[in-house]
């Protein structure tokens, strides 16, 4: 089990130095955003209640906890699968908490914090559905075949955040932490790679802005009721819900790019969402926000050229 | 033996096995042929214990049968990202055997030092079979072991697979490509609407593959003329 944890550790580090590195030059930008999230984060941490910041991390470690995949695979490996989340969600815990303590030196965080994530390794995670019988979302979603995927794989986490989100719009954070959590899980849509056939039949003219559009503009169509009821309820704070929605725009945008400037023909999904989860960053510190719009052009003009690469004749 | 009776499994109100019986006689390779969601990979889950039987009971040597002693290649396996192929086997393989992956890779010559992410679908699947013998366990489950593989692998793999059988490892292959089971088992379960059909020897293959093509073409023979 120890050497089985160890060389599990190593691969750890190893995955996430080759996932950065295919980030490429961009770490010049993403590292610091990184490196001021993380103190953001640090501090904010710092300055809550000991069972305050344990039930947040609790609550983004379930998250994280109830996506994995790969608790079969480890269930063959012959281990304890438990015991192995048990202990990689400490080591990343410890990235947390350890600065944490230091800011406050409050033994008692720490001591909660550990204690309630350990829990969550003990929790089930998500079952693949083996439901056979799918609801018919094409007209919905116009055969936008990203969305009809994701729903169908994500309805059961997606209608309470799309639901809290309407019930909860007399508060200023419900409406907005509604979208951006749903926002997560939308990116999330675009990992998959679409075969060459498929793909070739939608190429047109201006293909990734025509997607972008007709995408984002279904993205807003589905939080009409919460814009709604937010204006009513928040009218003078409008702007929050613009930078929301602006961001959400972009991030969307970025989300297609970045598919489409990993593709490869016969590759099923793009090989990272490294640099989309690094913009996320500037969800957090948003003066970093006009960043993203530098990353957009630059996933674009790889996008395209990836493209015009591998369909010459397609018209693109 | 490894003794399956009763077995009986549904989604909901969808029967998958329905009352399945199977004997399995240690060291042999038994092949279970059938159609595309005829329960083959249910079977298999059920007795890796992924899935829950609501019925039934699988018996190993008389004793109920633990997933530890079952390798099991899937159809779609699981890589994490940004691994090598050899820190992939390194997971797989438990501490306690002297499973060489260097020597193994010899045979089928893998880049072992590359990405996962950058292989093949075939050279995926070689990574996941060479990562389930590196778990060294008495019964080999493949389910649907060639698919995906060119020729020349596919060759290594049936010679690998009666090498196994001399070592005396017990195998359940299953397959929708009837050659491959045929060249490969000592016997065959015909699995259909949840229950085994027909179990054949070997000595009645040729007959097996001429009745079943017959009966697929019965049942088709009408759509044809239609399309065409």
């Amino acid at each position: 089990m120890s050497a089985f944890l160890f060389n599990l550790f190593l691969i750890r580090l190893k995955q996430a130095g080759r996932a950065l590195g295919g980030v490429g030059w961009l770490l010049v930008l993403a590292l610091p955003m990184a490196g001021i999230f993380l103190f953001v984060i640090w501090d904010k941490l710092a300055g809550m209640q000991a069972w305050e910041s344990a039930a947040l991390l609790a609550l983004v470690f379930f998250f994280l906890h109830w996506q994995r995949k790969d608790i079969n695979f480890l269930k063959k490996c012959d281990q304890v699968v438990p015991l192995v989340l048990l202990f990689e969600y400490q080591m990343v815990l410890l990235t947390l908490s350890l600065p944490v303590y230091l800011l406050n030196s409050s033994g008692e965080a720490l001591l909660w914090s550990h204690l309630s994530v350990a829990l969550i390794a003990f929790l089930p995670t998500r079952r693949e559905s083996s439901y056979t019988r799918a609801i018919n979302l094409s007209l919905l979603f116009n055969n936008k075949l990203e969305w009809i995927s994701g729903v169908r794989r994500h309805w059961p986490t997606l209608l309470p955040l799309y639901l809290a989100g309407l019930f909860l719009s007399a508060f200023i954070p419900g409406t907005l932490l509604s979208i951006v959590f749903i926002l997560l899980i939308v990116l999330s849509f675009y990992d998959e790679l679409e075969n060459r056939m498929l793909l070739e039949n939608a190429l047109q003219p201006h293909f990734l802005w025509k997607k972008w559009i007709r995408h984002y503009r279904l993205f807003l169509t589905i939080f009409l009721p919460h814009i709604g009821l937010y204006l009513f309820f928040h009218a003078r704070y409008w702007y929050f819900l613009v930078f929301i929605l602006a961001v959400s725009g972009i991030f969307l945008a970025c989300a297609i790019f970045y598919k489409y400037s990993a593709y490869l023909p016969g590759r099923r999904q793009a090989n990272s969402q490294t640099p989309i989860s690094l913009l996320f960053l500037t969800l957090i510190i948003p003066f970093l926000a006009p960043l993203s719009l530098i990353v957009l052009f630059i996933l674009h003009r790889k996008a395209k050229r990836r493209l015009h690469y591998f369909f010459p004749h397609a018209g693109y | 033996m490894l003794d399956i009776k009763g077995l009986t499994f549904s989604y909901g109100q969808e029967d998958v096995l329905r009352q399945l019986d199977l004997e399995v006689q240690p060291g042999s390779i038994h092949g279970i042929l059938g159609t595309n969601g005829a329960g083959k990979t249910s079977l298999f889950k059920c007795l890796y214990g992924l899935l829950q039987p609501q019925a039934g009971h699988i018996l190993w040597k008389e004793s109920p049968l633990h997933f530890r002693q079952i390798a099991f290649l899937e159809t779609g396996n699981f890589f994490y990202s940004y691994i090598t192929g050899k820190e992939y086997l390194q997971l797989c393989q438990p501490a306690s055997n002297n499973f060489s992956i260097t020597d193994w890779n010899r045979i089928f010559k893998l880049p072992l030092d590359q990405l996962v992410d950058a292989y093949s679908t075939g050279m995926k699947k070689q990574l996941a079979f060479l990562g389930t013998l590196a778990q060294d366990r008495p019964i080999l489950i493949l389910d649907e072991p060639f698919n995906g593989l060119d020729l020349e692998s596919s060759e290594k793999l049936s010679i690998i697979i009666q090498e196994l059988r001399k070592k005396g490892k017990t195998m359940l292959i299953a397959s929708h490509i009837l050659e491959t089971l045929t060249r490969n088992c000592d016997r065959i379960s015909h699995l259909s609407d949840g229950q085994i059909r027909a179990v054949y020897e070997a000595t009645e293959f040729p007959d097996m593959t001429l009745r079943l093509r017959a009966q697929l073409l019965k049942e088709i023979e009408e759509d044809l003329e239609r399309v065409f």
